[in-house]
């Protein structure tokens, strides 16, 4: 596709944005975010694929962290390591379980994927200290919470657009 | 616009949905019907000397201390401070206790009463 150039910048703006206001809005919880970029995320994986998707994440977290004036500080890191294998889980699924898992159990998987993963980059890299691992079971709630609603935007986002990009088409 | 479920769901996510509960469950169950053999009292008095009673017994403790002695009592699975010497006797107006992780402290007489277990502790984390 021709503009697929312009749409994946535009996406990569909008999930920037998201994530930078995402980060001003304070939270019950410190670590209950509900993630919007991963909407974009999703989106991408659906339209296109994983290697996209990655370009997507990568240049989102960057330019959050840009924007937010948190570049290669330890949450840019952890955050970073928890969106990358989270979109290659979540391409994975969608590329071979798509039978199995509508968008909502992708969404949900991704979520405790990004959550479990953040949680040993912040226990290899920074922290070093193996009670933080007794923490799993809250994230895995959190994350059931967060990635459902994530995955119900992104579905209704995904139904009521009417041109879609990318070599997707509608199959459900 | 409306979502209707049914459509969206495929069995997958419900299969997912409910791993993450079970998990949940079998992780958090242990703390609600964690048996009272495993809880323990300490008790920890001026000179840092630990002493261990465990929480079914029946006990009539005295702790020394630089005001004086504290009675403490453990019986019914419950742990209360039966007559202070201190001058305000905070800890005897706190009254007892007898869930995990919870404390009494005497401060003029450097005493501390906890409940712990031997097998499930909670860390800084979860406190």
């Amino acid at each position: 596709m021709k503009n697929k150039i312009t749409t994946i910048s535009l996406l990569i703006a909008i999930a920037s944005i998201l994530f930078t206001l995402e980060n001003m809005i304070p939270t019950p919880l410190p670590w209950f975010r509900l993630g919007f970029s991963n909407i974009i995320t999703l989106l991408v994986l659906k339209w296109w694929g994983i290697k996209e998707s990655l370009i997507v994440v990568t240049m989102r977290v960057f330019l959050g962290g840009l924007l937010s004036g948190k570049l290669f500080n330890p949450i840019f890191i952890i955050s970073l390591s928890g969106s990358i294998s989270s979109a290659i889980g979540m391409g994975l699924l969608i590329l071979y379980c798509h039978q199995i898992f509508s968008i909502i159990g992708v969404s949900i998987i991704g979520a405790v994927i990004k959550n479990i993963t953040q949680l040993c980059t912040a226990y290899l890299l920074f922290i070093k200290n193996i009670s933080i691992f007794s923490l799993i079971p809250v994230f895995m709630i959190v994350s059931l919470i967060t990635g459902a609603i994530i995955g119900i935007i992104t579905y209704i986002i995904d139904e009521k657009l009417k041109i879609r990009p990318g070599n997707y088409a509608k199959s459900q | 616009m409306i979502v209707k479920f049914s459509e969206i769901l495929k069995p997958g996510d419900v299969v997912v949905c409910f791993i993450i509960i079970f998990f949940v469950i079998i992780h958090y169950f242990p703390v609600f019907i964690s048996p009272d053999q495993e809880k323990i009292v300490e008790i920890i008095d001026y000179k840092n000397d630990v002493y261990h009673y465990p929480i079914s017994g029946n006990y009539k403790v005295a702790v020394p201390g630089p005001y004086g002695t504290t009675e403490i009592r453990i019986k019914k699975r419950k742990v209360w401070v039966l007559k202070a010497s201190c001058p305000h006797k905070t800890c005897k107006q706190m009254g007892p206790i007898m869930n995990k992780g919870e404390i009494i402290i005497c401060i003029p007489n450097r005493m501390l009463i906890r409940i712990t277990g031997n097998n499930f502790e909670f860390d800084g984390v979860s406190r």
